[in-house]
């Protein structure tokens, strides 16, 4: 058997396929999961970057801050209420980052992205330059004494007065500074455009020609893009001007890599040790079949006593295992009988053919007077006439076996046969002094009449023949329910209980201490337990020693 | 020499019987296998011809509980051609088997061999001073000549000469040289050896008083 042809290669196969696919599937979902997680983490940072650079945007361009949270986006702070101090910083009283006008007279109209829903002044377009020095809002505070990271923004502007060109609220300069750190082996950039698409700004990281985010829209409008290997994220200010903070993706992609590795290694690990523990659990299941395989080379080879006797007597292939082992000793058993039933016909055979040679050896073996040699052929007479009666059994057998059936019925009545059979007995039965009686009522069916006439000759014979002289054989027929019923009794010796299942069997004889003389082959009440199946009929025995015996032919009245 | 038959068939016991006794044996018969058992055990038989199919206690059992007993020569008879019967049957003790249908001359080679063997010579020839014993032939002759012997003569030397160097008692031989069914007269075996001595010689057997006869080696 090659390995690809047996089940077991085949379940492992499939059991291999369904974990890979799961193993994929979990590797491929984790993936995603990780990545998008990754990309959630990276547009946060490029939000709050985009937030501080809005900030520091109003802030820079209005020269003084207004109270409020940052006016784009809300990185988390809550809403600054400090700056107190700050005259212009109780605007925001309506919730809203209030832009103080007029603080940086260069800057008039600029403040209107915090107010585009209140009539703020016209959108004027502003010089590039206003923006030239917007780095500078990143640099120290002079006084140094900026809300540091962490600080609450709160306590930083009720304890003191912000300086002139302080860090966007809730961003110290070092946070900004930090947030665009060129430093960084990926340092964040920002570009930002005027409405009129002419580039504002840039930091210096910001890679060249970096494309403006098509639109303009001003409410707030907000995107994440990802372009040649970076994530951006952009910003339209009401009055159109647009910022954009991007940073390069290869970290991430790198750690992405990372993990892709990690993940195959690790689905790689549990796919080998999950076909490990399926060719395992595979063996395991399949080890009936290897027994079944294993026991059934072994009987085909001859050993028919040998069984499978699997352990695992109650999974599916036990329970197979367990049904074909019935089936062999059912086998076994019939080979048994078939060899002893030869053996024994050749025992019957070879027992009369002694004799004959042996008569027929003495006989010549010297001159003898005339009664000695009638003596001899006497004694082979009898011995061929008993091969004769053993052989037309063992061939009625044989056809009997052949056709398991009786097809040749007709209507006959059990009364008319037996009462025919009584008085071809009664000569027999004269001579042995037996009383011979009937009690005959009509008990028609469906039979072959020469066959159950066999059977009533067989149970009559036997009755007189081992019946002491002076008893009384009865022969009753009678109807039972659906059954025509015949009865042979006698009140002889009776059989013993142990040889009572073994009565119909073939050579069987339950008169050891025969006499051949009277003993057959052991094969007449064989013959008529077979007669009786063939007609769907049952022959059966009751015995109690020193009472008696009877035997009990039922044959369907209906036909078959 | 006294045989016993075992067979459950009659005529086929009856055969077997009247070919032993031909041969100038003593023969017992049983009809099964508890009867055999008995006799085998009570009697102190030179050989046994025992069926395997027996009623009662098969030929196996019978031999196996003689066995336990005895160690007299058992030739097994065998309808059955089976390895396996005829290796049980030489494993449980017997010392020979053949095969039904019998030849009634291979029987009795294989009996005559059976009680040679178990007394201890090899060969059927059996020389005891100038008398030379053919258990073959059952011929005797004294210095080259054959001497003329009724066949209870021959069976009487025989056993004598079978058991030379030895005394043999009047029970022996009467046991020996009878079946269960004669009812010898006490001095039917003095006749016979007196008839002996008269064609050997006076000297060929000599009488141990209140003991027996002897065959000097």
């Amino acid at each position: 058997m090659s390995l690809r042809k047996s089940i077991r290669w085949r379940i492992q196969s499939w059991h291999g396929l369904l974990l890979f696919a799961v193993i994929g599937g979990f590797c491929i979902t984790s993936y995603r999961l990780e990545h998008a997680n990754q990309l959630r983490m990276a547009d946060h940072e490029l939000e709050i970057r985009l937030t501080a650079i809005g900030a520091a945007l109003t802030q820079g361009a209005g020269g003084s801050t207004a109270g409020g949270p940052p006016p784009y986006g809300n990185p988390g702070g809550g809403p600054p209420n400090g700056n107190r101090g700050n005259p212009g910083g109780a605007g925001g009283n309506n919730g809203r980052p209030q832009r103080a006008g007029g603080a940086q007279p260069g800057r008039p109209a600029n403040g209107g992205y915090v107010a585009a829903n209140q009539g703020r002044p016209a959108d004027d377009e502003l010089p590039p330059d206003d923006f030239g020095d917007f780095e500078e809002l990143f640099d120290e505070p002079q006084g140094g004494n900026g809300p540091m990271p962490g600080d609450g923004p709160g306590r930083s502007g009720s304890a003191q007065a912000p300086p002139p060109q302080g860090p966007p609220p809730g961003f110290s300069s070092n946070q900004m500074k930090a947030f665009f750190n060129t430093k960084d082996p990926e340092p964040y950039y920002y570009v930002t455009w005027t409405r009129r698409n002419t580039l504002l700004d840039a930091s210096s990281a910001a890679p060249a020609n970096v494309p403006r985010p098509p639109g303009d829209d001003p409410a707030f409008a907000k995107g994440i893009r990802t372009r040649d290997g970076v994530r951006e994220a952009f910003l339209f200010t009401p009055p159109g001007e647009c910022l954009l903070v991007g940073r390069s993706l290869a970290g991430i992609n790198g750690d992405m890599t990372d993990f892709a590795w990690k993940l195959a290694g690790i689905g790689g690990s549990v796919l080998v040790a999950g076909l490990a523990i399926g060719w395992w659990i595979a063996s395991r299941a399949m080890r009936p079949i290897s027994d079944i395989s294993a026991a059934a080379t072994r009987i085909a080879a001859g050993h028919f006593d040998e069984r499978i006797r699997t352990e695992e007597t109650e999974s599916e292939l036990g329970k197979l295992a367990t049904l074909l082992d019935d089936t062999f000793q059912r086998l076994d058993t019939a080979f048994d009988e078939q060899a002893r039933f030869t053996s024994d016909a050749a025992h019957e055979l070879r027992t009369p053919v002694s004799i004959i040679l042996g008569q027929a050896q003495l006989a010549l073996s010297k001159e003898r007077s005339p009664g000695d040699y009638r003596a001899a052929f006497e004694i082979c007479q009898r011995a061929a006439k008993r091969m004769h009666g053993l052989i037309e059994s063992l061939l009625q057998l044989s056809v009997l076996d052949a056709a398991p059936h009786q097809t040749d019925v007709r209507l006959c009545d059990l009364a008319e046969l037996t009462h025919d059979h009584t008085i071809m007995m009664q000569v027999v039965a004269a001579e042995k002094n037996i009383r011979l009686r009937e009690e005959l009522s009509p008990a028609p069916c469906h039979a072959n009449p020469d066959q159950i006439g066999q059977i009533l000759m067989n149970l009559l014979t036997n009755a007189v023949k081992y019946s002491p002289e002076g008893a009384e054989v009865r022969a009753v027929t009678r109807v039972e329910g659906d059954f025509a019923v015949v009865s042979v009794r006698d009140n002889g010796p009776g059989i013993p209980a142990e040889h009572l299942p073994h009565l119909f069997d073939r050579f069987y004889r339950a008169d050891t201490s025969r006499n051949r003389s009277t003993g057959g082959a052991g094969l007449g009440l064989a013959i008529c337990k077979r007669i009786a199946d063939a007609h769907n009929a049952t022959l059966t025995v009751e015995s109690v020693v020193g009472m008696g015996t009877a035997f009990t032919l039922r044959v369907p009245m209906q036909k078959p | 020499m006294r045989v016993l038959v075992v067979e459950d068939e009659p005529d086929l016991l009856g055969t077997l019987v009247q070919a032993m006794r031909e041969e100038g044996h003593a023969v017992d018969e049983a009809a099964d296998g508890e009867e055999a058992l008995y006799k085998a055990i009570e009697w102190d038989y030179d050989a046994i011809i025992l069926d395997v199919m027996l009623p009662r206690l098969d030929g196996f059992e019978v031999l196996k509980r003689l066995r336990a007993k005895k160690k007299t020569p058992v030739l097994m008879l065998t309808a059955r051609t089976k390895v396996n019967d005829r290796i049980h049957g030489l494993d449980s003790g017997a010392d020979d088997y053949i095969l039904k249908p019998v030849d009634l001359e291979e029987l009795a080679a294989r009996v005559r061999a059976l009680i040679r063997r178990s007394q201890g010579d090899a060969s059927h020839l059996v020389r005891v001073g100038d008398v030379e014993v053919d258990t073959s032939a059952r011929k005797a002759s004294k210095a080259g000549q054959a001497v003329p012997l009724t066949g209870r003569e021959y069976a009487l030397l025989e056993f004598m000469v079978s058991r030379r160097g030895k005394i043999v008692s009047r029970t022996d031989l009467y046991e020996h040289l009878h079946d269960e069914n004669d009812t010898p007269m006490s001095n039917l075996v003095d006749v016979h050896v007196f008839n002996l001595r008269k064609k050997f010689g006076s000297t060929f057997i000599t009488t141990l008083r209140g003991q027996g006869y002897s065959i000097e080696a």
